[in-house]
């Protein structure tokens, strides 16, 4: 599964990189999708949050990304720092007291608030105070129109202004002369397509229930309740302890029971599988085989050196070819997944115990 | 650690104080384990 995004460069008057417009794409063609606005608004910072990462996405600079009304009000800019984002309000956005109200809060938090497709309106006057930028879109007005939207703005030095649409040299050195700071459009980059692998809600679920695992302490509670909230993930669970490799006198009915009767040990082994199989049914069975023999082996090692780290040996065997799976470096892969930090420096740096015993297993493998 | 690297695996081996441990039978225990759990997975399409 991939998620994909593009990104469309924002420069200064001396063509420097200054930020980068972020825009959704539901697959390989470069145009937006027939989704609404909230929708996209919600996969591209999803995205940018957790598929991504927003340095990778940018390259370290803003990120400038549309939201909606509603997605302004479900609060979503605030699951991105005020230093990394620019908040350009949607020209479909009627402007009113419920989003003066939101603009302002926003505006308190130091996010940085951009009117993008501006239509030059009286009623904006009142957002003014809170918006550091406006876009004018050079195609939906005539040059006179953007010529007398900037005079009416001269009142208001602080406000910055963007030329959207910027398509030739020429559109580029009028903007420049009329005093714009930033410009985006084709003259400069078409929208540039990215894309990465992105592990599914399942896979999320299980990665989830992985780090409560790996935890010495387990929370059989919160364990439940992560269960009890994927019904796939329940009945596999129940089908897995009432099969025949477990003995059982009577039926194990729920996912408590389960979890109990299987243990903190057959547990983890148990949900780690399904996260390899979940992972790539693509790849060939050789990796999952080769996974799962390492697994064991460095937790039978583990409990051979009278180990504590039982659980999290089995672990580090079992993630160690997660990145060949997934088709990802192993570091794009850990920062997605909340395993304990001894199995990360294990897997990413080679360093620790853990890694001794995965050291020992690669070299069984090459007899 | 290339093919057949006994040095490189004994190194190993003394690392984790398993010098005395039977790591080949380990191992070997291990590929079978693996190999019980695929035709587990396999026997079950649910999964």
């Amino acid at each position: 599964m991939y998620f994909y995004a593009a990104r469309q460069p924002i420069l200064d008057a001396d063509k420097n990189l200054y930020a980068y417009e972020l825009l959704f794409r539901d697959g390989v063609d470069n145009v937006f999708p027939d989704v609404d606005g909230d929708m996209a608004t919600s996969r591209i910072i999803e995205g940018a949050q957790i598929n991504f990462g927003l340095e990778d996405l940018t390259d370290g600079k803003p990120a400038f990304i549309n939201f909606t009304l509603e997605t302004i009000a479900k609060k979503y800019p605030s699951m991105m720092s005020p230093d990394t984002l620019v908040v350009e309000l949607l020209e479909t956005i009627q402007p009113g007291k419920r989003l003066l109200s939101e603009v302002q809060k926003l505006h308190e938090q130091g996010y940085t608030i951009a009117l993008d497709d501006y239509e030059h309106k009286p009623v904006w006057k009142h957002f003014y105070p809170y918006i550091s930028m406006i876009k004018i879109d050079l195609r939906s007005m005539s040059q006179d129109e953007v010529t007398s939207v900037l005079a009416d703005l001269k009142a208001y030095p602080e406000i910055t202004l963007l030329a959207e649409k910027v398509e030739t040299l020429e559109e580029f050195e009028w903007c420049k002369s009329l005093g714009f700071t930033y410009f985006q459009g084709f003259f400069f980059s078409k929208p540039e397509m990215v894309k990465t692998k992105n592990l599914s809600p399942a896979q999320m679920t299980l990665a989830e229930l992985l780090y409560e695992t790996s935890n010495e302490d387990v929370n059989i509670p919160k364990i439940t309740q992560v269960f009890e909230r994927d019904i796939n993930l329940s009945y596999k669970l129940l089908r897995y302890a009432n099969s025949a490799a477990f003995s059982r006198v009577s039926e194990i009915s729920t996912i408590k029971q389960a979890i109990i009767a299987l243990g903190h040990l057959e547990l983890k082994k148990f949900i780690s599988l399904l996260f390899s199989t979940q992972a790539n049914s693509s790849k060939p069975g050789e990796l999952l085989k080769m996974s799962m023999v390492r697994a064991r082996f460095c937790e039978q090692l583990a409990l051979a050196e009278k180990s504590q780290d039982i659980g999290k040996a089995f672990l580090t065997g079992m993630m160690s070819l997660i990145d060949a799976i997934l088709d990802e470096t192993i570091e794009k892969v850990m920062e997605q997944l909340p395993l304990a930090n001894e199995i990360k420096v294990a897997l990413i740096e080679g360093e620790g115990k853990l890694a001794e015993f995965l050291k020992l297993a690669k070299a069984y493998e090459t007899r | 650690m290339k093919r057949g690297d006994w040095d490189s695996e004994y190194e190993a081996e003394k690392a984790l104080n398993l010098t005395d441990a039977k790591v080949p039978e380990i191992y070997a225990s291990a590929v079978n384990w693996a190999d019980e759990q695929i035709s587990v997975l396999q026997n079950d399409s649910e999964f």
